[in-house]
C-alpha cells in the first residue's frame, strides 16, 4: 500500500497543479449549471458560482500545502529568487562567480590531481604489494643519487626469498627504433623476465617475457606496449613474428602488452628483455652490475621484515671494488624496501603538498571576499529584508533564504570552477614536465566532483554564515526608517576582519612564490662548467658491423670539415657530454705524491677530441687543452677537473704530473696531466661536483690506442645562432655515414633548459597562485574601503564642510587601508616563517627565512594595497558637502 | 513567506477532524465528486452544513494522502473530466473508529450540557 502510495503520488507529482485546476473548474462549472438549472442566466449562474467557491488561488495554495511538498516548493521559490536577484546585478554576479570559479577550479584541479598522482593505487593487480628495492652502503653515496639493488645482493636474496614473491629489474631508455622505413627516437623499458610476474601483467596478443630470452646467446625480442601497437601497427594481429629494428638490432616482437602496464611512466612504448648478470664464480673477478629493482611482497609480510632479509643477503655477499666504485665508500650495506607508489611520485610529493596548501590558501582568500561582497550586499538589502520581516518572516525563514541564496552562486561558482578545473586537468599532462609521474592517468572523475561539490559547500557556508546570520536582526523597524547606522558599524568590523584574514593567508603564498622565483633563477646563474650559449651538440650513434672503424673515420672526417667553415668557432666531440643520459666512471690507482701505496681513485671519465674543450667552454684553470699531437702521442695525456685535484692530488703541482699504470690491465704506459679544467654539473645545476678526468681520444688505454666509438656526442660552437647549423651537421654526417643513427641535433641551450623543467614549473604555478591570492586580497580591500568611504558620505561630508582638507580625508581612507593591510602583514609574515619551513626541500641556495623573499612580499602587499586605496581616496577626498549633507 | 490562512466564516465553523469524518461518511454510499461532496453534505444537513469549499478540497486532498480515500479521474454525465473519490478498506475502519470517538465526544458534551446542579429539580 504505502509503495503504491509512493509510485501515485510520483506519477501525479507531474500533473499535480493542472489536476487541480482541472478539479476546481469542475466544480465551479457544475455549481453554474445547478444554478441554471434553478433559472438563473448564464452569467448570473458563473459569477455566484465563482463567489460560493471562494478564493480559487488561495483554496489551490491551502491545497497544494496538503501535499506535503512545501519545503521543495518554497525552496525552488528561494532558488528562483536567488536567480533573479543574479541578473538583476551583473557586477556583483560576475564578481562573484569568477572569484568563486577560480578557487573552486583550482581547488579541484590541484587536489584531484593530487590524487592522482600521489594517493590513487597504481593500475597493476596487487599494486598496494609493489614495492621499490634498494640498497645503500652508509655512509657512502651512490653516484647522482641513484637507488640501485647489485646484483650480488639480488642472487644471495632470491636463492632463499621468503619476504618477495618475486624480484625484478628495470630500466627506461631511448632507442633508435625502426619499423619498415620508419625511425624515431622512443622510449622503452628494458625489463628483467621476472618482471611481468612482478606487476601480474598480461598480454593483449602473443607471450610476454621469459627466462629464455634473456640468457646469454638467445634470440632478440621485444614486446610492444598496447598503445604503440595500436597506433603504429594498427593494432594488426598479424604483428607476431614480424621483425623491428632497435638501435640496429633486428628484434622479433613475440607479443604485445596490455595497455595498463605501462611501466615505470608513460614514455615506455616497449619491452626489452634484461639480462641480470650473473655473479661469476671466480671470487677475485668484479662481475659486479647494478640495477633499479622491483619486488612484490609476499602476503602478509611487512617492509620492515622485507628490509631485513635484504639487507642480510647483502651482507652476505662480498664486498667489491665496484661495489664501492657504484655505491660510494661506505661500511655495512643495507637495503630498503618501500612502496611503489610512494617511490614513484616521492620526486614531486613535496612540491604537490606545497601546492595544495597553496590552492587550500586561495579558496579561503575567495571565500572571504565572496562573504564580504554578500555582506556589502546584505547592507544593501536591508529595506527589503526589513519588509519582509515586518510581514512575517521569521528569522529562520530569513536566514534560509540568505543561505539557499549563497549556495545558489556557490553553485554556479562551482559549476564553472569545475569547467575550468576539466580544462586545466586535460591541459597539465602538455603543460607539465613529461618526467612527471603517473599525469596520464588524471581525468575528471566522480572523486573530482566530489572535490569540487565538498569546496563549493564549504564556500557557500563559510562566505554565506556571516550575512545570514546578521540578518533578521531587531533593527528591522529601523532599517525601514533607513538609517542602518549601527548595522553598519558591525558588518564593517566583520569586513574589516575579513580582509584582515585575507591578507594574512596571502602573505605565505607570496613569501613561498618569491622563494621559489629566487631558487629558481639561483638555479638557472650556477656556474656548470660550461657555455651553452652558441653550441649545437648532436648525438650520434654508429651501429651495427665494424663500428670502432666507422667512428673513427666519422670523427676524423667530421671535425676537421665543421672547423674549416667561417661560421665555427670550435668543434669536437667526446664519448660524454653535460646533460647527456649517458654516465662513466672508471677506477684506477695513483700513487699519491709522497710515495706509498697506491690510491683508488674513480671518477667520471670522458674521452674527447681536441676541440671539445674551447667548444664547449669548459673553464681553463691551470696548463692547457688538447691539441691534435696529444691523440697519438706514446704518452696518454690527461685533464683533470678541480674536484679530482683537490681530492686526489693534493700537495705538489697538479700539471705535469706523471703517472705509471692506472689500469689494472696495463703495463709500461705513462700518463700525463696537461691541464686542470673547472668542475662541469653533468647531470644538471642542482648536483655536486664530482671528481672527473678526460683523456685525449686516440690516448692510448689499456695498451692499445683507444678512440671514442659507437656513441659521440659533436660539439660545436658557432659564432651566430647555432641553430642554422643543424642541417648542415646533418647532412655532413650522413655523407659520411649514412647508417649512423643521430638523435637530437639541437643547441645545448635546449637541453639545459628542459633540465629546468621541473623546478620552472613549480615556480610558474605557484607564481600564478601568489598573485592570484595578491590580485584578490586587492579586490577584497578595494570593497571595504570602498563601500566605507561610501556608507560614511554623511561624515566625510561634515568633516569637508568643517574645512579638513582633501588631504585630511585622503589620509583617513589610506590609514584605515593600510592600518588592516599592516595587521594582515603581521599575522601573515608570522604564519610564513613558520610555514616557509616545509618549503626546504624545493629550495636551491635560498634558506626558507631568505630575508628578500620577507621584505619583498609586504613590499608587494603594501604597494597593492595603495593602488586598492586609490579610488576610494579619491572618491572621498572629491566628497561634495552640501550634497552628502542633503541626501540620507 | 509565511502567509496568514484566511478563514471564512461559514454557518457553523467545522472542526477539521469533524469535516474529516462527514466527507468519509458521504462516500459511504458511493464514489463521488468534490461537487458532489459539498451538496450531499448540505442535502444531508438539511441545509445547515455548507461545507466551505477552502476547507472541502484541502480536506479531500489530505485525506487521500493518508490513504483513507482514493480518487481518480471518470467523465461525468455531461462527458466531462472530473476527480472522483471513493472510500477505502482504510478509510472504511478509520470511518467506523471517527464514528465512535464521534458519538462518544457528542454523549459526553450532552452529559455535561443536561446536567443538573445538586440539588435542582
Amino acid at each position: 500500500m504505502r509503495i503504491a502510495g509512493i509510485v501515485e503520488r510520483l506519477r501525479r507529482l507531474s500533473t499535480r497543479d493542472a489536476d487541480l485546476d482541472e478539479e476546481i473548474q469542475f466544480h465551479l462549472r457544475a455549481s453554474a449549471d445547478d444554478r441554471m438549472a434553478r433559472g438563473e442566466s448564464a452569467d448570473e449562474a458563473a459569477v455566484r458560482a465563482h463567489r460560493e467557491f471562494g478564493n480559487v488561488t488561495l483554496v489551490k495554495e491551502v491545497t497544494r500545502g496538503m501535499w506535503g511538498w512545501t519545503w521543495l516548493d518554497r525552496l525552488l521559490q528561494d532558488v528562483g529568487y536567488a536567480l533573479r536577484l543574479l541578473r538583476r546585478s551583473p557586477g556583483f554576479a560576475a564578481a562573484a562567480l569568477v572569484t568563486l570559479a577560480l578557487g573552486i577550479g583550482a581547488t579541484t584541479a590541484v587536489f584531484s590531481v593530487v590524487y592522482d598522482v600521489l594517493l590513487k593505487p597504481l593500475p597493476y593487480p596487487n599494486a598496494g604489494r609493489l614495492v621499490r628495492v634498494w640498497e645503500e652502503h652508509p655512509p657512502g653515496r651512490a653516484v647522482a643519487g641513484n637507488r640501485w639493488l647489485s646484483n650480488r645482493t639480488y642472487f644471495a636474496w632470491i636463492e632463499h626469498a621468503r619476504t618477495l614473491d618475486a624480484l625484478g629489474a628495470f630500466g627506461l631508455y631511448e632507442y633508435a627504433f625502426a619499423s619498415g622505413d620508419d625511425v624515431s627516437r622512443v622510449f622503452g623499458s628494458e625489463v628483467s623476465p621476472s618482471m611481468p610476474s612482478v606487476l601480474g601483467a598480461r598480454p593483449v596478443l602473443g607471450r610476454l617475457l621469459t627466462d629464455a630470452d634473456a640468457a646469454e646467446n638467445a634470440p632478440k625480442v621485444i614486446v610492444l606496449g598496447e598503445s604503440m601497437w595500436r597506433r603504429q601497427f594498427g593494432g594488426d594481429a598479424g604483428v607476431i613474428g614480424r621483425s623491428v629494428t632497435v638501435d640496429g638490432e633486428p628484434r622479433r616482437i613475440v607479443g604485445v602488452v596490455a595497455a595498463g602496464f605501462v611501466f615505470p611512466d608513460r614514455r615506455a612504448r616497449f619491452w626489452l628483455p634484461d639480462r641480470i648478470r650473473p655473479v661469476p664464480t671466480d671470487p677475485k673477478s668484479q662481475g659486479t652490475s647494478v640495477f633499479s629493482a622491483i619486488g612484490r611482497l609476499a602476503p602478509g609480510i611487512t617492509l620492515a621484515q622485507a628490509e631485513a632479509e635484504g639487507t642480510a643477503a647483502a651482507l652476505s655477499a662480498p664486498v667489491t671494488l665496484a661495489t664501492r666504485m657504484l655505491f660510494g665508500s661506505g661500511s655495512a650495506p643495507v637495503v630498503h624496501v618501500r612502496p611503489l607508489v610512494d617511490d614513484m611520485s616521492a620526486q614531486v610529493r613535496p612540491a604537490l603538498l606545497v601546492l595544495a596548501g597553496a590552492v587550500a590558501l586561495v579558496l579561503l582568500i575567495t571565500c572571504a571576499n565572496v562573504a564580504s561582497l554578500l555582506m556589502s550586499r546584505g547592507i544593501a538589502r536591508q529595506r527589503e529584508l526589513a519588509i519582509r520581516a515586518a510581514i512575517g518572516a521569521g528569522r529562520g525563514r530569513l536566514a534560509r533564504q540568505l543561505m539557499t541564496e549563497s549556495f545558489v552562486l556557490a553553485a554556479l561558482g562551482g559549476a564553472l570552477g569545475l569547467a575550468l578545473a576539466a580544462a586545466l586537468v586535460s591541459l597539465l599532462p602538455a603543460l607539465a614536465p613529461p618526467q612527471f609521474p603517473r599525469l596520464d592517468d588524471a581525468r575528471i572523475d566522480w572523486r573530482v566532483l566530489a572535490i569540487a561539490a565538498a569546496a563549493s559547500i564549504v564556500a557557500a557556508v563559510a562566505s554565506g554564515l556571516a550575512p545570514a546570520v546578521r540578518a533578521g536582526a531587531a533593527a528591522a523597524a529601523e532599517a525601514l526608517r533607513g538609517a542602518p547606522a549601527g548595522q553598519g558599524r558591525v558588518t564593517r568590523t566583520l569586513r574589516n576582519t575579513l580582509v584582515v584574514a585575507e591578507t594574512a593567508f596571502a602573505v605565505p603564498l607570496l613569501v613561498g612564490a618569491i622563494l621559489l622565483a629566487q631558487s629558481f633563477v639561483r638555479l638557472a646563474h650556477v656556474d656548470a662548467g660550461y657555455d651553452a650559449q652558441h653550441v649545437l651538440a648532436a648525438r650520434v650513434e654508429v651501429l651495427g658491423e665494424q663500428v670502432p672503424g666507422r667512428s673513427a673515420r666519422l670523427l676524423d672526417t667530421l671535425l676537421p670539415a665543421l672547423r674549416g667553415r667561417p661560421d665555427v668557432a670550435a668543434a669536437g666531440a667526446g664519448s660524454m657530454m653535460p646533460l647527456s643520459a649517458r654516465t662513466a666512471i672508471t677506477s684506477f690507482r695513483l700513487p699519491p705524491p709522497d710515495g706509498g701505496p697506491p690510491v683508488e681513485t674513480h671518477a667520471l671519465t670522458y674521452r674527447v677530441t681536441p676541440g671539445y674543450a674551447e667548444a664547449l667552454g669548459l673553464r681553463l684553470r691551470a696548463g692547457r687543452f688538447f691539441t691534435d699531437a696529444d691523440a697519438n702521442a706514446g704518452v696518454r695525456r690527461m685533464l683533470v677537473n678541480e674536484a679530482f685535484a683537490r681530492q686526489y692530488l693534493a700537495g705538489g703541482p697538479v700539471v705535469g704530473r706523471r703517472f705509471g699504470d692506472l689500469y689494472n690491465d696495463e703495463h709500461g704506459t705513462t700518463t700525463e696531466i696537461v691541464g686542470v679544467v673547472g668542475n662541469v654539473l653533468k647531470d644538471g645545476n642542482d648536483q655536486k661536483p664530482e671528481p672527473e678526468v678526460y683523456f685525449a681520444d686516440g690516448a692510448s688505454l689499456g695498451g692499445s690506442s683507444r678512440r671514442i666509438q659507437g656513441y659521440i656526442n659533436v660539439v660545436v660552437r658557432s659564432t651566430g645562432n647555432p641553430a642554422v647549423l643543424a642541417a648542415d651537421v646533418r647532412s655532413l654526417i650522413r655523407g659520411i655515414d649514412r647508417t649512423a643513427s643521430i638523435d637530437a641535433i639541437e643547441p645545448l641551450a635546449a637541453a639545459v633548459d628542459r633540465s629546468m623543467d621541473e623546478p620552472r614549473f613549480a615556480t610558474t604555478v605557484l607564481m600564478t597562485f601568489g598573485l592570484l591570492a595578491l590580485t584578490l586580497a586587492a579586490v577584497g580591500l578595494y570593497g571595504v574601503l570602498a563601500f566605507g568611504v561610501a556608507q560614511r558620505r554623511r561624515e566625510l561630508g561634515v568633516r569637508a564642510a568643517l574645512g579638513a582638507g582633501r588631504g585630511r580625508l585622503v589620509g583617513m581612507v589610506l590609514r584605515e587601508g593600510l592600518g588592516l593591510t599592516l595587521g594582515g602583514l603581521a599575522l601573515g609574515l608570522l604564519a610564513a616563517a613558520a610555514v616557509t619551513r616545509l618549503l626546504e626541500s624545493l629550495l636551491f641556495g635560498v634558506t626558507p627565512l631568505d630575508p628578500l623573499a620577507f621584505l619583498a612580499a609586504p613590499l608587494a602587499l603594501v604597494l597593492v594595497a595603495v593602488v586598492a586605496c586609490a579610488l576610494p581616496a579619491r572618491r572621498a577626498a572629491t566628497v561634495d558637502p552640501a550634497e552628502a549633507l542633503r541626501c540620507d | 513567506m509565511v502567509l496568514k490562512r484566511a478563514r471564512y466564516r461559514n454557518r457553523i465553523e467545522l472542526l477539521q477532524g469533524t469535516l474529516d469524518l462527514l466527507i468519509l461518511q458521504t462516500l459511504q454510499w458511493g464514489p463521488q465528486h468534490g461537487y458532489g461532496i459539498s451538496q450531499a453534505m448540505r442535502a444531508g444537513s438539511g441545509e445547515v452544513l455548507q461545507v466551505d469549499t477552502g476547507s472541502l478540497y484541502p480536506a479531500l486532498h489530505r485525506l487521500e494522502r493518508r490513504g483513507w480515500i482514493a480518487a481518480e479521474w471518470k467523465l461525468s454525465e455531461k462527458k466531462q473530466r472530473t476527480r472522483v473519490y471513493r472510500l477505502t478498506a482504510a478509510g472504511r475502519k478509520q470511518l467506523a473508529a471517527e464514528r465512535s470517538r464521534w458519538t462518544r465526544l457528542s454523549e459526553a458534551i450532552g452529559a455535561i450540557l443536561n446536567a443538573r446542579r445538586e440539588g435542582e429539580a
